[in-house]
C-alpha cells in the first residue's frame, strides 16, 4: 500500500517530536539553570533565537508571496510580456524584481521554474540575483537599519541591480547553460490551493533551514569572535571591503535582516558595508548549497565566484561615487 | 521531511512564536515593535498547517491507490537527495531556535555582552530633547537619555536635578568596579549595544543584578584621544535592587 509508508513514517516522527517536547518541558527549570554560570552560552543562545524570530516576519511573508506568485501567474504570461531578445530581457527581468519582495531563499525556485517554463538561463539568473536585492522589503528594512540614512539605500539598490544586469550579460555572452541541471517541481498540480500551500510550505521549511544555519555562524561569530579583530581589519578600504565581503558570505545572513548587521559595523568604511549588503543576497554559503542542489554543483561552481566578483567589483564602483 | 512532519513543524513553530508575544519572552529578542509582524506570521504559519491537517489528509484519502503511487514515483524522493513531495530535511533545523526559545528561555542580553562593548552611544546629539519635566522627587529617565543631556547637551538640564536610573551592573574598567548598564537593540539581540553610566558613591552591587539607582549628574573628564569613549557620571544618593523591567532593552 503506497500510502502507508508516508503515513507510518509521518506520524512515527510526530510522536517522537512530541515526545521530546514533553522531556524537555519536564526538564525545563533544570536547563534553564544550567545557563547559570556560563554567560557566553547564554549571550550565543539568545542572539541564535533573536535572529530566527527577527527573520520570521520578513520569512513568512517571502515564502507567502513568491509562492502566490508561481503559482497564480500563467505559466507562459512572462515569457510573452518580455523583451524577444534575451540582451533586452536582461534589464526588464532585472528591474522586475523590484516587485517581488521575498529573500534569496526564495528566488531560487522561482528561478528554478522561470528556467522550467522557458526563460533564457541567463534571465532567470539576472532574476534570481535582482529580487532578494532590491526589493520594497530589503531596501525599507535598509533605510530603518541605516536610521534614515537614504544614501545607503540609493547605493545598495544601484549597486545591486548592477551586480544582476552584468551577471546576466556576462552569463548571456560565455555562460553555459547545459551545466544547469534542470530543477524538480515541489508541488503537485492538484488544485492552485493546495499548490500554494505546498509551494509556501516547502520554501519556509528550506528557506528556514539555511537561515538557522546561517544565524548559528553568525551567533558564534557575534558572540565569541572579540570586536577588537574587526576593529583591526578596519583600516585600509581594500582590505575591509574584502573582509566584510567574505564576511557576509560567511555569515549568510537573510538579505531582509541583513542591513542591520552591515549597520552595526560602523567601525568599518561605508563602502565595506555597503560590499556586505551588495554580496550577501547574491552569493553566501547557504545560497551555494541551494543553488548546488537545484541546478547541480558543476553550475554552482562556476557561477559563484563570478557573482561575487562582479558584485565586489560593483560594491566598489557604487561606494567609490555614491558614499 | 513528510507532509504530516512538515506540517507539525510548521504548527510548533507558529504556536510557540504566538504564546512567546502573549507571555513576553519575545521581548528578550526582539523590540517590541515586532509583536503585530510576529502574530500576523504565526497565523499565516498555523493556517498553513490547518490546511495540511484537514484538506490534504481528507484528499490523501480520497486518491486512488494507483494515482497516488504514481505521483510518489514521479515527485517523491528527487535525484538530489531530499524529499520534494514533504519538504527539504533541512526544514528539521528551523524548529531548533523556537523550540530553545520555549524550553530554556535565554536570558535577555546581560553583563557578559555589555563588557565586549565600550558602551557610547550610536547617536551622538542630544538633539530633539524636551527640557527635562518639572518634578519635586527624581525623575525617572532612560540611560540613554541620560547619557545624551550628559554628555551632548550645551543646555546643562541635568545641572541641580536628581535623576532616577534603573539597569543592571556591568564590570567597570577599574577591577572590581562596575557601570551602571543597560542593553540597546537597532533591531535585534544581534546587534544589541550597550549604554553605560558610571556610578560614583556607589556600594559594590554582584554582576548582572538590576539597580535603581537616584543620583545627582556630575560632568565627566574630557579626553584628548578622540577614540576614548566618554562615560556620563552619576553620584548615587540611593541604590534600590529592583526586578528586572519587562522590556530588558532600550
Amino acid at each position: 500500500v503506497p500510502d502507508q509508508p508516508e503515513r507510518g513514517g509521518g506520524d512515527r516522527t510526530m510522536i517522537a517530536l512530541s515526545a521530546v517536547m514533553i522531556v524537555l518541558l519536564l526538564l525545563r527549570p533544570r536547563l534553564m539553570a544550567l545557563l547559570n554560570g556560563h554567560d557566553a552560552v547564554a549571550a550565543w543562545l539568545t542572539v541564535f533565537v533573536s535572529i530566527a524570530l527577527q527573520s520570521l516576519p520578513f520569512l513568512v511573508m517571502g515564502v507567502v508571496l513568491s509562492a502566490a506568485i508561481a503559482v497564480v501567474l500563467p505559466a507562459d504570461a512572462l515569457a510573452r510580456i518580455l523583451p524577444k531578445h534575451p540582451a533586452a530581457a536582461v534589464p526588464v527581468v532585472g528591474l522586475s524584481g523590484m516587485v517581488l519582495p521575498g529573500c534569496e531563499c526564495a528566488s531560487v525556485p522561482i528561478a528554478g521554474s522561470l528556467i522550467g517554463r522557458g526563460i533564457r538561463p541567463a534571465v532567470a539568473l539576472t532574476f534570481l540575483l535582482a529580487a532578494p536585492a532590491i526589493n520594497p522589503v530589503v531596501l525599507v528594512s535598509t533605510a530603518v537599519a541605516f536610521n534614515g540614512r537614504y544614501e545607503f539605500v540609493m547605493a545598495r539598490f544601484v549597486a545591486s541591480l548592477l551586480t544582476a544586469l552584468a551577471v546576466g550579460w556576462i552569463w548571456l555572452a560565455m555562460g553555459k547553460d547545459s551545466l544547469i541541471r534542470m530543477p524538480a517541481r515541489h508541488s503537485r498540480g492538484e488544485s492552485r490551493i493546495a499548490d500554494f500551500v505546498a509551494e509556501a510550505r516547502h520554501d519556509f521549511l528550506h528557506a528556514g533551514g539555511f537561515l538557522v544555519l546561517g544565524s548559528a555562524v553568525a551567533a558564534t561569530i557575534n558572540v565569541f569572535v572579540p570586536r577588537a579583530i574587526l576593529d583591526t581589519i578596519a583600516g585600509s578600504l581594500l582590505v575591509s571591503v574584502l573582509v566584510l565581503a567574505v564576511f557576509a558570505v560567511v555569515v549568510a545572513i537573510c538579505s531582509e535582516a541583513d542591513a542591520f548587521v552591515a549597520a552595526s559595523m560602523n567601525q568599518f568604511p561605508p563602502t565595506a558595508q555597503l560590499a556586505f549588503m551588495v554580496v550577501g543576497p547574491a552569493v553566501d554559503v547557504k545560497l551555494f548549497a541551494m543553488q548546488a542542489g537545484t541546478f547541480g554543483r558543476r553550475f554552482a561552481m562556476r557561477f559563484s565566484p563570478l557573482t561575487f566578483l562582479v558584485a565586489v567589483a560593483s560594491a566598489f564602483a557604487i561606494g567609490a561615487v555614491v558614499l | 521531511v513528510r507532509r504530516l512532519t512538515q506540517t507539525g513543524i510548521i504548527m510548533v513553530i507558529g504556536v510557540i512564536v504566538v504564546s512567546s508575544t502573549l507571555n513576553g519572552l519575545f521581548l528578550n529578542f526582539v523590540k517590541p515593535s515586532l509583536r503585530i509582524p510576529l502574530i500576523i506570521a504565526s497565523v499565516v504559519l498555523v493556517a498553513l498547517s490547518l490546511y495540511g491537517v484537514f484538506v490534504e489528509d481528507r484528499r490523501r484519502a480520497a486518491v486512488p491507490l494507483a494515482e497516488s503511487m504514481h505521483s510518489e514515483g514521479e515527485d517523491g524522493v528527487g535525484a538530489h537527495g531530499h524529499d520534494h513531495a514533504g519538504g527539504p530535511r533541512i526544514g528539521w533545523l528551523l524548529i531548533v531556535p523556537f523550540l530553545l526559545m520555549s524550553m530554556v528561555s535565554p536570558p535577555p542580553l546581560g553583563a557578559y555582552s555589555a563588557a565586549r562593548d565600550g558602551g557610547g552611544l550610536r547617536i551622538e546629539s542630544a538633539n530633539g530633547l524636551e527640557p527635562l519635566k518639572a518634578s519635586d522627587g527624581p525623575v525617572d529617565i532612560s540611560l540613554s537619555e541620560y547619557s545624551a543631556r550628559a554628555i551632548y547637551d550645551p543646555g546643562r538640564s541635568l545641572e541641580g536635578r536628581t535623576v532616577a536610573l534603573t539597569g543592571f551592573s556591568s564590570p567597570g574598567e577599574e577591577k572590581g568596579s562596575w557601570v551602571l548598564t543597560r542593553m540597546a537593540l537597532a533591531c535585534c539581540a544581534a546587534d544589541g549595544y550597550a549604554i553605560k553610566v558610571v556610578v560614583k558613591n556607589a556600594p559594590p552591587v554582584p554582576t548582572d543584578s538590576w539597580v535603581r539607582v537616584v543620583g545627582t549628574w556630575e560632568p565627566s573628564a574630557t579626553s584628548e584621544d578622540p577614540n576614548k569613549i566618554v562615560l556620563p557620571i552619576v553620584v548615587v544618593t540611593n541604590l534600590t535592587p529592583v526586578a528586572m523591567p519587562e522590556q530588558p532593552y532600550e
